[in-house]
């Protein structure tokens, strides 16, 4: 999906506002049905829909829609509905809610005076705007409550927080449930080779440079939510390339490094190695300063001297360094690994941190945050959305 | 024909042609920084989109300020054009050769904020009314610095007229005389176009901010009016510290445009080189450093003056 951002027949945005051609990959779970209806009818006329997989989809609206097969050229599908939408010859996508539906009347009573306080209930979902105690200067403000997500570009795909905003300091954080983690009963796909590596022998160089592939595309979101939407589509080209050349990927850190990128995380959700520690966090634990890394005790990695690297700060822009840093060194290690093959058994050192791994400690990262902070500080967190906290995968091992 | 009669056709020309530049050196440095092969394509990008958006119908947000927010790029706009009418080309030719050319420009910039907020504001939205926040912020913050740079350029010409000002520098530029002035220039202009490190109203991280609701017509003659905003704070910035038409071989008219053009350029370069900054260190930054900094250049050029 994210390699579609490649293409350059396409333009990916942020705001469905802005688009002319929804894209719905593959199946969603049934909690996502509600909001997929709301982006879609956020688009502006003339707009279309094009759902991208292999069988049915499970949404009645969907059914009609051109479709591009699960191994098809979907932007070229896209193309052409695009163009026959511009041209006139495809009539716009007609709205899935209606008014009544889309916003439904949640206060008590005809007008919604049955209830408690003014209007008694919250009329469509929204309370009535009340002050609170303010974190920062004692100016009270407004409360703003606000579910983000699960479509929040920003954020990876079925993210969804509940917020309290005052001004745009963050008073009140929920994270709502990881849509896909209930849904995905089925045995994971052995595509990955972070999956395989768990039950298959898999050559360490290979697990490397998987490795080098999953920070670089975290490294590419991370530049696209800075604004450099550019030099991101360059990383994520060395992220998606089968083998790139290891000299370019090292002067393209050098470049990602001379942007400044880590200022905007300087100081910006800190965790501290007291909340991290024991909790499978992986590269967000070294960032905090805890040298656990599984590569460590695994008899493969022997004699290659490797070292845990570990930062001080634990904070947005330490994760980034560690990143950086954690690039190279696998880069290296890739290099020097030869055909050594691991064997299963020992823990894996698996980069993915499942998104519920850290819902306890988001609270305390991003209450009193601003708005960009607290952006800042999720995507540094790298979140893997549909993966099970690391208890559960060690369950699942055993 | 007569004067008042050439203007609005003139002003209008040299915003769109600013405007097509500015897209066409966006999408080329975009290219260049993801390291994609440049194509025709990155000149007729720009192009297909704006040809997209047009054919876009207008959208709604529930209850908008629908009046505000159809007000706000259209203000943009004219503040860009009333920006563009104070350059000169050559000694007395202006659209506006008024005396009080650079107060006139830095009126307009300082007023920019106020279609930035409406745009945010107008479409009863929380992200796009938090861009219009942060507006609020990075405006009034870099308003200060930005003038006073200003005005320690007019202190040699003794002048507040552009022309003025062009003339004073035959001899020695701005940005050697008062070498100060055009870093602050630079850093302040982000800010006030809110563009790449400051781009922030319009933030990803608030999925479009200010632009998240707009769609068709709107949202095009947003985006034109910030290009031309850009456009007509290149042209000032070539005349104030660059010399405006001085130059050797070729004519005053060509180097005002190329000098404005390599300021284009490095603001183009900036918005797909350097990371975004954190608003609240933006403010500290602009009241901490750059308002002493603009006040040193102020007392520099003056004492250098004596």
């Amino acid at each position: 999906m994210e390699a579609l951002r490649l293409d350059r027949r396409l333009r990916i945005v942020d705001s469905p506002r802005h688009a002319t051609v929804l894209l719905v990959a593959g199946a969603l779970p049934a909690t996502l049905h509600r909001p997929v209806a709301l982006v879609h009818d956020a688009l502006a006329h003339p707009r279309a829909t094009v759902w991208w997989g292999d069988g049915e989809p499970d949404l009645d609206w969907l059914r009609d829609c051109p479709r591009a097969g699960g191994d098809g050229d979907v932007a070229a599908t896209v193309g052409a509905v695009h163009g026959d939408l511009m041209l006139g010859r495809r009539a716009s996508d007609l709205p899935v809610l209606t008014a009544t539906t889309r916003t439904p009347w949640e206060g008590v009573g005809p007008y919604g005076h049955g209830g408690s306080g003014m209007t008694g209930g919250t009329p469509h979902g929204r309370p009535l705007a009340e002050r609170a105690d303010d974190l920062r200067d004692g100016l009270a403000l407004d409360v703003l409550p606000l579910t983000v997500g699960p479509f929040f570009p920003a954020f990876p795909a079925g993210l969804a927080l509940r917020v309290s905003l005052q001004g745009d300091v963050i008073t009140e954080v929920e994270m709502l449930a990881d849509p896909f983690l209930a849904d995905s009963a089925d045995p994971p796909r052995r595509t990955h080779t972070f999956d395989r590596a768990r039950t298959d022998a898999v050559g360490l160089a290979e697990l490397e440079r998987a490795r080098v592939s999953h920070h670089l595309r975290a490294l590419s979101r991370s530049l696209r939510t800075q604004g450099l939407g550019a030099l991101a589509t360059r990383v994520l080209g060395a992220a998606v390339a089968e083998r790139p050349p290891t000299d370019a990927v090292r002067r393209l850190l050098v470049t990602v490094e001379r942007t400044g990128l880590g200022r905007a995380g300087a100081g910006v959700g800190i965790l501290t190695e007291a909340s991290v520690v024991g909790r499978g966090l992986g590269l967000l634990a070294r960032a905090s300063g805890a040298a656990q890394d599984a590569r460590d005790d695994d008899p493969a990695y022997a004699g290659l001297a490797f070292q845990p690297i570990t930062q001080v700060a634990g904070d947005a822009r330490a994760r980034l360094l560690q990143r950086i840093a954690e690039i190279r060194q696998s880069l290296s290690l890739a290099e020097r690994a030869g055909d050594r093959v691991r064997q299963p058994g020992p823990a894996l050192e698996d980069p993915r941190v499942g998104a519920t791994a850290v819902s306890e400690l988001l609270g305390d990262l991003l209450v009193g945050a601003e708005w960009g902070d607290a952006v800042t500080t999720i995507v540094s967190l790298d979140l893997a959305m549909g993966r099970r906290p690391p208890a559960a995968v060690g369950a699942e091992a055993a | 024909m007569p004067a008042w009669l050439a203007a609005p056709p003139t002003v209008a020309f040299a915003l769109a042609a600013g405007v097509v530049v500015a897209a066409c050196l966006d999408a080329a440095v975009g290219d260049v920084v993801a390291h994609r092969v440049p194509r025709w394509s990155s000149v007729v990008r720009p192009w297909r989109q704006a040809a997209v958006v047009a054919l876009q119908r207008r959208t709604s947000s529930e209850r908008p300020d629908r009046q505000a927010w159809a007000l706000a790029p259209a203000l943009l706009l004219g503040l860009a054009a009333v920006m563009l009418t104070v350059v000169p080309l050559a000694p007395g030719v202006a659209v506006a050769d008024v005396p009080h050319g650079i107060v006139l420009y830095g009126a307009a910039a300082a007023t920019v904020l106020i279609p930035a907020f409406l745009q945010g504001w107008s479409p009863n939205s929380a992200l796009a009314m938090i861009g219009g926040y942060r507006m609020f912020a990075q405006g009034l913050s870099s308003m200060i610095p930005f003038a006073l740079v200003l005005i320690a350029a007019a202190l040699p010409a003794q002048s507040l007229a552009v022309g003025e000002i062009v003339a004073s520098q035959q001899g020695l530029w701005n940005v050697v005389r008062t070498p100060l002035g055009l870093p602050v220039y630079l850093a302040t202009v982000p800010a006030l176009a809110f563009w790449g490190p400051l781009a922030t109203p319009a933030g990803r991280d608030l999925a479009g901010g200010i632009d998240l609701e707009a769609a068709g017509a709107q949202l095009l003659t947003w985006r034109v009016a910030q290009a031309g905003v850009l456009v007509g704070m290149s042209a000032v910035g070539a005349s104030v510290f660059l010399g405006g038409w001085a130059g050797p071989l070729l004519p005053g008219p060509v180097w005002v445009v190329l000098k404005t053009v390599a300021l284009l350029a490095a603001l183009v370069a900036m918005s797909h080189l350097v990371a975004r900054v954190r608003i609240e260190r933006f403010v500290v930054l602009a009241w901490v450093g750059l308002l002493p900094l603009a006040l040193l250049d102020v007392f520099l050029t003056g004492w250098w003056l004596l």
